[in-house]
């Protein structure tokens, strides 16, 4: 049954698929043709059970794959994907977290003038964000992107002006009851923590009044910043969850 | 006008980069979009990508389309080739829709494969009547083999709009080699606000191709094609076109 460490299944038709091969199990010839895959990946005829039957059709397949196949990489099975929305005033730093996320350069940032949309992989999920300009001319058509969210990440900075809070807060309560939005999990990012000034996640959550304005919604209010892109996406993960559960939920009509 | 353009290797292949060369000096973007199916809600969806095994599609001609007075989306998905002639005018973007920059990264590692953004117009003083109408709606790409071979890429596209907001745009991307139908993309951005400037990354799975059609691909530079077509509330407001080479040359 193949090399000690590599993993591998019979099919039905007695073809043996090497999930090492880069190529699933329709593209691969070989296991349609019910015969051992080696796709080069250096197995020898005398390790093969004897069941199998022995005439190869070798995959021709590029020096990268077969590091793959020698690397027992599986093709991963898809991920779920959910439709986000990313709001919150100018400066908060959504651009910059997404393209942190999405490890691209942050270089050349400058306020977001539109929409961003862009997908991002998380080991369990990929979301697909739609990520609004903040600015005073763009927030007003914050709501035409609404339909067919199903989540909502609202972005904080941490260390803006009190002024600034209140306008965020209002933006957010908003936002908390927009009838195409108000039954949706929440993700509230207290960002830029790295600042000295910035306030805690606990102050901005008091501040928020998230505990009774919220209540009965689905939120998670955490603080982050750049400098620890471990935590962001650790928080991402909470957020996922929050996305699958509501998926599950049975959907009234 | 010209662009700037920064063009990196696959990480797994050492020969070559990715490079461009506009056969216009003042080119537009040309997108790659994504068939990731998503569900049937809202706005901004993509739809899945048809290809010509599918049953039922209807098909058409490009003259039978030139003779409509106005081309729809459902139009265009009839078609099985590609076009002799652009379906539209320049003339036609009363919107003013600008394409700005494209980029190219490999999902896999990150790697930034292709990138070109166009300088933002100065009053050069020339008259826009002066220039090439055509000038800026095709360009020319030049992969090498190892481009084939990717499974995923994101690509960027960044456009502004203009001063009258857009109800419901629409890109339909039509890519072929020789008669070969490779692959249809279908994406609608919904929405876009007046005078703003938008991104939008698509991820790209790659059609299955066979190793032998691959090898033809790479053997026939610019016989792979595409068609972008642009939508504004279902009706053809921009045709740009595309070609490309995977033989690593020029």
């Amino acid at each position: 049954m193949g090399k000690p460490g590599r993993v591998s299944s019979l099919a039905g038709d007695g073809g043996l698929f090497i999930p090492g091969c880069s190529l699933d199990s329709e593209a691969c010839s070989a296991y349609q043709a019910g015969v051992v895959c080696l796709c080069g990946a250096g197995l020898l005829p005398g390790t093969m059970s004897e069941h199998i039957h022995l005439s190869l059709a070798l995959c021709r397949i590029g020096f990268y794959t077969c590091l793959r196949a020698l690397c027992c990489k599986a093709p991963p099975p898809p991920r779920p994907e959910f439709d986000v929305v990313c709001i919150g005033l100018t400066g908060t730093g959504k651009t910059h977290l997404l393209a942190r996320l999405c490890s691209e350069s942050t270089e050349g940032i400058v306020p977001t003038t539109g929409f961003n949309i862009k997908a991002v992989a998380f080991p369990n999920a990929i979301l697909n964000v739609k990520e609004l300009g903040g600015t005073d001319s763009i927030k007003k058509y914050w709501s035409r992107y609404y339909q067919g969210s199903q989540g909502v990440v609202f972005v904080v900075n941490s260390a803006c002006s009190q002024a600034e809070l209140e306008t965020s807060r209002a933006e957010l309560y908003s936002a908390l009851q927009h009838p195409q939005l108000c039954t949706l999990p929440f993700l509230i990012l207290a960002n830029q923590q790295d600042r000295p000034d910035a306030r805690s996640a606990h102050q901005i959550k008091k501040y928020f009044e998230l505990e009774t304005l919220a209540r009965g919604k689905s939120w998670i209010l955490e603080a982050c910043t750049t400098e620890n892109m471990e935590t962001v996406k650790l928080i991402f993960g909470q957020f996922i969850s929050l996305l699958e559960e509501k998926e599950q939920e049975p959907s009234r009509i | 006008m010209s662009y700037s353009c920064r063009g990196a290797e696959p990480v797994r292949e050492s020969r070559g980069c990715g490079t461009c060369s506009d056969r216009d000096s003042d080119s537009d973007r040309d997108s790659l979009g994504t068939d990731a199916p998503r569900r049937e809600r809202g706005a901004m969806r993509v739809k899945k990508g048809c290809n010509s095994t599918d049953a039922g599609e209807w098909v058409c001609t490009e003259e039978e389309l030139l003779k409509k007075p106005v081309i729809s989306p459902e139009d265009v998905l009839g078609l099985q080739k590609i076009t002799e002639n652009y379906l539209c005018g320049p003339e036609e973007n009363v919107h003013s829709i600008d394409f700005t920059r494209f980029k190219i990264r490999d999902m896999e590692t990150g790697t930034v494969l292709f990138e070109i953004t166009k300088p933002p117009v100065t009053d050069s003083g020339v008259e826009k009547k002066d220039l090439d109408p055509n000038a800026g709606r095709f360009v020319r790409y030049q992969f090498t083999p190892a481009f084939l071979r990717l499974r995923q890429v994101g690509a960027t596209v960044e456009f502004t709009v203009g001063e009258i907001p857009i109800n419901n745009f629409r890109m339909i991307e039509r890519h072929y080699f020789r008669g070969q139908l490779l692959k249809s993309f279908d994406f609608e951005f919904g929405f876009c606000i007046p005078s703003s400037k938008n991104t939008c990354e698509h991820i790209y799975e790659f059609p299955a191709l066979s190793e032998e059609l691959m090898h033809e691909m790479i053997l026939h530079p610019y016989e792979t094609q595409s068609d972008s077509f642009y939508f504004v509330d279902n009706k053809l407001v921009m045709h740009n076109k595309a070609d490309y080479s995977y033989s690593g040359g020029p």
